[in-house]
């Protein structure tokens, strides 16, 4: 399965906020080997998105290795949480 | 002289009882969450949480007149 930029993105996003938020529950519940376990599936397939990301379309991560040529960090599809088709506003063309 | 002194005829109708041997210090403790059904991670996003039990959106219809802590 592939996905485009976009899809790639919300992916991530997705993935990165289920992390987070299981992230918050083990620091109050840190014998709870269910949640670790589902932390670390979803923490393992993050950094592989991220890593994906990076290798088909820029860097994602600060200080990470960039994969592209020419180098693009911003300049290559807007920042991360302006996610072009998805959050853009109607009013205004970019 | 002394009637001067608004504190003179200043008569307590109330004893004062001490608080820490009668009364107990305010407790407050919140239920211990468990690991139950998550959502989607798509929906989790949405919601801004996966835990179901702690989507409680604010919703001004309920708290017309008053809070109302009803929750669930």
């Amino acid at each position: 399965m592939s996905y485009s930029e976009e899809q790639l993105m919300r992916e991530i996003q997705k993935v990165e906020f289920a992390v987070v938020d299981l992230h918050l529950y083990l620091d109050t519940h840190p014998t709870d080997r269910e949640a670790l376990t589902l932390y670390n599936q979803l923490a393992e397939r993050l950094k592989m998105l991220k890593e994906t990301f990076s290798r088909c379309y820029r860097q994602l991560v600060e200080l990470h290795p960039s994969y592209q040529y020419p180098y693009s960090w911003v300049a290559g599809g807007g920042w991360p949480w302006t996610m072009r088709g998805q959050y853009m506003c109607e009013e205004e063309e970019y | 002289m002394n009637d001067l002194c608004p504190q003179r005829n200043f008569i307590p109708t109330v004893i004062p009882i001490p608080r820490y041997r009668y009364t107990p210090l305010a407790k407050s403790y919140i239920i211990f969450q468990d690991l139950k059904k998550l959502y989607s991670l798509e929906e989790g996003l949405d919601k801004g949480t996966i835990f179901p039990e702690l989507y409680i959106p604010y919703d001004p219809r309920k708290h017309e007149g008053g809070h109302k802590y009803e929750l669930f």
